[in-house]
């Protein structure tokens, strides 16, 4: 791997680690409990490598879901995890503030005359860890506890 | 719409321009260009993920699109017979060649298409029934997966085309010169 994606793949792992941290604090109360493994992430650009893995557990110590890293190299974002659970998949992404932009010139006799930038999604207010709630919309919602749990519930069809 | 109005240009022209569609995806998607994948079902993927649905999306499109040129040939061979059987409907006794027309014309459309194919014999090549047979095959199988074994030998869209439209333009070469 070269430097600049062992930046990025840094990069990615870090900000996992943070969203990971904030969900183990996110369950506490709950009725599921985390365990945290490795995994490996394969992508064109970097190769193979390892990152964290959650498994969420129910009080019998089944797994409801999961929250998988899916990689750091995602069309309009800077990284992705996966909630993954028995009916659904649901993904969560980085985003830079204010999010990635549409670029369009305008050009006449040869000259730029103007150019826009159209956010791709809107409400991204910070860096931060986002779920889309439709792509056409491109309405974004940063995560905190309330929207993972729904999340969890979504995908797992599991009463927390 | 009349049998003679079926037009397989018009399923060949869609395949050309979502094919070439398909091409520049796969061309724009793995470079991330969000200014084209804006509002796109491709945000969120990531580049190898991308490229898979676009090519994913490209066989599944071959496969639709025998299905529909077969559906148009269809209905040509179909209406054709069906005008031909028409003769029937003006034979005498006039009221047991009534009732012979409806039956023929209620029926023919559940004919069983192998059979069908093979009243073109002597009008169209062997060699051309025999290609449309094995079409008929792959596009039963796209049509019902599930249950049944992939034929042989598979049908690209190219190939279905040109036999289809090679047997059509032969049926109504011939319809020509006999009118």
């Amino acid at each position: 791997m070269d430097q600049q994606a062992q930046q990025i793949v840094d990069n990615y792992l870090e900000s996992v680690r943070d969203l990971f941290a904030d969900i183990e604090s996110w369950l506490q109360g709950t009725k599921l409990s985390v365990v945290r493994e490795e995994t490996d992430i394969s992508e064109g650009r970097s190769g193979t490598y390892q990152g964290p893995y959650l498994r969420l557990n129910d009080e019998k110590g089944r797994q409801v879901a999961a929250v998988r890293p899916k990689g750091a190299w995602i069309i309009a974002a800077k990284g992705r995890v996966d909630v993954e659970g028995r009916w659904e998949t649901q993904n969560i992404v980085y985003l830079e503030s204010p999010g990635p932009q549409a670029v369009a010139r305008f050009v006449e006799n040869g000259e730029d005359i103007e150019t826009t930038f159209t956010p791709i999604f809107r409400d991204v207010t910070e860096p931060g860890w986002y779920w889309i709630e439709d792509k056409t919309r491109g309405r974004a919602h940063q995560m905190d506890r309330e929207l993972f749990l729904d999340l969890v519930r979504v995908v797992s069809d599991y009463e927390l | 719409m009349n049998y003679d109005e079926t037009s397989l240009d018009d399923v060949w022209t869609v395949y050309q321009v979502a094919l070439d569609c398909h091409r520049i995806a796969k061309k724009i998607a793995p470079r991330g260009d969000e200014a084209f994948l804006a509002k796109t079902v491709f945000l969120e993927m990531n580049f190898e993920e991308a490229e898979e649905k676009i090519d994913h999306s490209m066989k599944d499109l071959d496969n639709w699109i025998v299905l529909t040129l077969w559906a148009q040939f269809e209905h040509f061979v179909v209406g054709y017979v069906r005008e031909k059987g028409n003769v029937l409907g003006h034979t005498e006794p006039e009221a047991f060649s009534a009732r012979l027309h409806d039956k023929f014309d209620r029926e023919v459309g559940d004919w069983k298409k192998s059979d069908v194919l093979d009243l073109f014999k002597g009008v169209v090549e062997p060699d051309l029934i025999g290609q449309a047979k094995q079409i008929k095959e792959y596009r039963d199988w796209v049509a019902h997966r599930s249950r049944r074994r992939l034929p042989s030998s598979k049908t690209s869209p190219k190939l279905a085309f040109h036999v289809l439209k090679a047997i059509i333009e032969k049926v109504r070469a011939v319809e020509d010169s006999v009118t």
